[in-house]
């Protein structure tokens, strides 16, 4: 997968399934929020994984990883999802069929794309490893 | 392969590569018919294309659960098959008893068929994915109570791993409820409500076990993560599986008749089926993440990775898309339920059976892996019919999108083959991609003969 993201000290950290890695617990929790926030609980969901992000400053590299990731990736994600149907919404307006074609298909792609993505940093975050949101994930520290 | 008696799953493989060819040209048959209404008629008519469809569809899927239960039990059991002769023999069993129904689905009148077969002494026939003759049924129970007692043996005489005994539950269970097609009650609201005990009951619930066996059973195989995090995750699986699944019914009892209850029972239950599909797409990627080995068959482990992002897909996000009674109060029977249908028959359960026979294959022909470059073909037709699905699934969507407007939302709602000429252009498309999906899987047929360097089992 995405070992060439790794950065040498979060590869050397291994992932042996017996022992958690430093980290690993924030880790799991960030990647847990961000889905809650685009499944379950909205806004409130986020508000908490921000605060954890804000709030744990000097957790491990792993944690840090994925509370970055995934708080820019809620920022970044929650925009493009609200613009975007905001706009299609406005300018096609209410009563027109196409605008509910493009609305909902256009919703329903991207965030998915957003799930399918969280349920990727949930799985590695799980497995003790750094992840990186493609596209809008920002860069990885090395 | 570990043992011999393995060696039957081969033809089990083979024949639901040889039917699942035969679906996807019925398919293209049925979306050409839907744009050109003329085409192949009076010959193949829609409805008898599309009960060949979906039948062939059901039959291949259930040879590749065949094919995997006969690979997958003896080595999890670490013994022989009980009966390799009498798996044999059920194999040629179920092809002929498969074929003949075919034959009889394409040449004969299916009134004349319902006529020939019985369906006076019990009338079962006619009713959607149930259409087979009496006899056809009556033959699947046979096989099937046969292959049951062949690898329930098997497990008794030898070792009971979860794996071994969750795909027990679900083939057993697959069995039971099949029994209801031959439950036809008079009154048309009784009818569905058991109906869906057999449609519903199947693929949210006693195949989603056999799902998790088998992709537990091959990520255990390619990554070496400990069988005892696997069963973890398995267990959890099936309990939710059955939690949600069971209730979750009701989201088909909306609006047949059935008491406004369910309205509530089938979108609270329903709405919480994802979450099974959830773990598993997390349970594969984050074994695949903590392995201990590379295995030098890379095809199987894509093959169990798109499992777990397609059934999530097609079954969670498709089915949750449609499954709270005001939402389905609209989309009821639209082509979003097509779509839906599409992507989750295929991400669940074809691309299953896939990866099953791509981990297994190669080791019935006496080697790992296949050679890179034949693993090359088999990831781009992999790629190329995931991709057509999602594509086929799309313009489903956009089409019941746009249905949905026309005939039920609108203020001049218009009549439904109005609403269908609008939307062609999507069925054009769909069309277009069944093609693409189509190549794909020729691609996949040609790598079980492209040579090059193999590595020694
Ligand atoms: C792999 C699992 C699944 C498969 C193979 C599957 C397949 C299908 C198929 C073929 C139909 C159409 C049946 C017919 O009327 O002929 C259908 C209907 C439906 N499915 Fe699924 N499904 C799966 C999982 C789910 C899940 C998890 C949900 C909900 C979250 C769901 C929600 C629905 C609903 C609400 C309908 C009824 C649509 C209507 O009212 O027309 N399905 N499914
Ligand atoms: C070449 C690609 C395919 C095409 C063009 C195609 C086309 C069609 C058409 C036109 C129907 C009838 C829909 C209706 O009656 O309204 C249908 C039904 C169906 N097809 Fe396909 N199909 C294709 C591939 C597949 C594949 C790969 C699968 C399974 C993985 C599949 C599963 C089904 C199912 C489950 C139904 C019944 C749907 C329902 O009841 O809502 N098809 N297909
Ligand atoms: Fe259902």
């Amino acid at each position: 997968m995405n070992e060439q993201n790794a950065t040498a000290p979060q590869r050397a950290q291994g992932h042996r399934s017996d022992q958690p890695a430093p980290g690993q617990d924030l880790a799991v929790a960030a990647e847990s929020l961000f889905l809650a926030n685009l499944l379950l609980v909205p806004v409130l969901s986020f508000a908490v994984l921000f605060w954890l992000w804000r709030k744990h400053a000097d957790a491990p590299p792993l944690a840090r990883n994925h509370l970055k990731q995934t708080c820019y990736v809620s920022l970044w994600g929650g925009l493009i999802l609200a613009v975007f149907t905001a706009a299609f919404l406005a300018l096609g307006g209410l009563q027109w069929a196409w605008t509910w074609v493009l609305v909902i298909m256009y919703f329903t792609c991207v965030h998915s794309t957003l799930v399918i993505c969280g349920m990727f940093g949930l799985a590695r975050a799980m497995a003790g490893k750094p992840f990186r949101f493609p596209l809008i994930g920002p860069k990885l520290e090395t | 392969m570990q043992y011999k008696s393995q060696a039957v799953a081969k033809p089990y493989f083979i024949a639901a590569i040889g039917l699942f060819i035969g679906q996807i040209l019925f398919g293209l048959v049925l979306g050409l018919q839907y744009v050109l209404g003329d085409f192949l008629f009076p010959a193949i008519p829609f409805n008898v294309a599309r009960m060949v469809h979906t039948n062939l569809l059901i039959v291949w899927l259930l040879f590749g659960f065949m094919g995997a239960a006969y690979y997958l039990i003896p080595e999890e059991a670490e013994t022989e098959l009980f009966s390799p002769k009498l798996a044999l023999a059920l194999f040629w069993i179920f092809l002929v008893a498969g074929a003949l129904t075919i034959v009889g689905y394409l040449t004969v009148p299916y009134a004349t068929l319902a006529q020939l077969t019985g369906n006076d002494l019990l009338a079962t026939m006619g009713r959607e994915f149930l259409e087979q003759p009496l006899p056809t049924k009556l033959g699947i129970v046979v096989v099937a109570l046969a292959f049951l007692f062949n690898i329930t043996m098997t497990v008794l005489k030898g070792r009971k791993t979860s794996i071994a005994l969750v795909l027990l539950l679900g083939l057993w269970g697959l069995a039971v409820f099949f029994l209801f097609s031959f439950y036809n009650p008079a009154n048309i609201v009784v009818d569905k409500f058991f109906w869906w005990w057999v449609v519903h009951l199947w693929v949210e619930g006693v195949w989603e076990l056999i799902l998790g066996a088998m992709l537990a059973f091959v990520l255990i195989k390619v990554t070496g993560v400990d069988r005892e995090v696997i069963e973890k995750w398995l267990y959890v699986i099936v309990t939710l599986t059955l939690i949600t699944g069971i209730i979750g019914t009701g989201h088909h009892y909306f609006w047949i008749g059935t008491p406004e209850y369910w309205q509530w029972w089938g979108s609270i239950f329903s709405a919480l089926e994802p979450i099974p599909f959830f773990a598993m797409t997390v349970f594969a990627f984050n074994m695949v993440n903590r392995r201990r080995r590379e295995h030098p068959n890379k095809a199987a482990v894509l093959w169990a990775l798109g499992t777990g992002v397609m059934a999530f897909l097609g079954a969670g996000i498709w089915g949750f898309l449609h499954t709270l009674a005001p939402v389905n109060y609209y989309t009821h029977g639209t082509q979003i339920t097509a779509a839906h249908g599409h992507m989750a028959f295929y991400g669940a359960y074809v691309m299953v059976n896939l990866t099953m026979i791509s981990y297994a294959m190669p080791l019935l022909r006496g080697r790992a892996a296949n050679s890179n470059k034949a693993q090359v073909f088999e990831m781009w037709s992999f790629w190329l019919m995931t991709v057509a699905m999602v594509f086929i699934t799309l313009f489903l969507t956009a089409a019941g999108i746009l249905q949905v407007w026309l005939q039920r939302v609108s203020d001049s709602p218009v009549p439904f083959m109005v609403g269908q000429d609008q939307v062609a252009l999507f069925y054009w498309m769909r069309e277009w991609a069944g093609v693409a999906f189509l190549i794909g899987l020729i691609v996949y047929v040609i790598s079980f003969f492209v040579k090059g360097e193999e590595k020694a089992a």
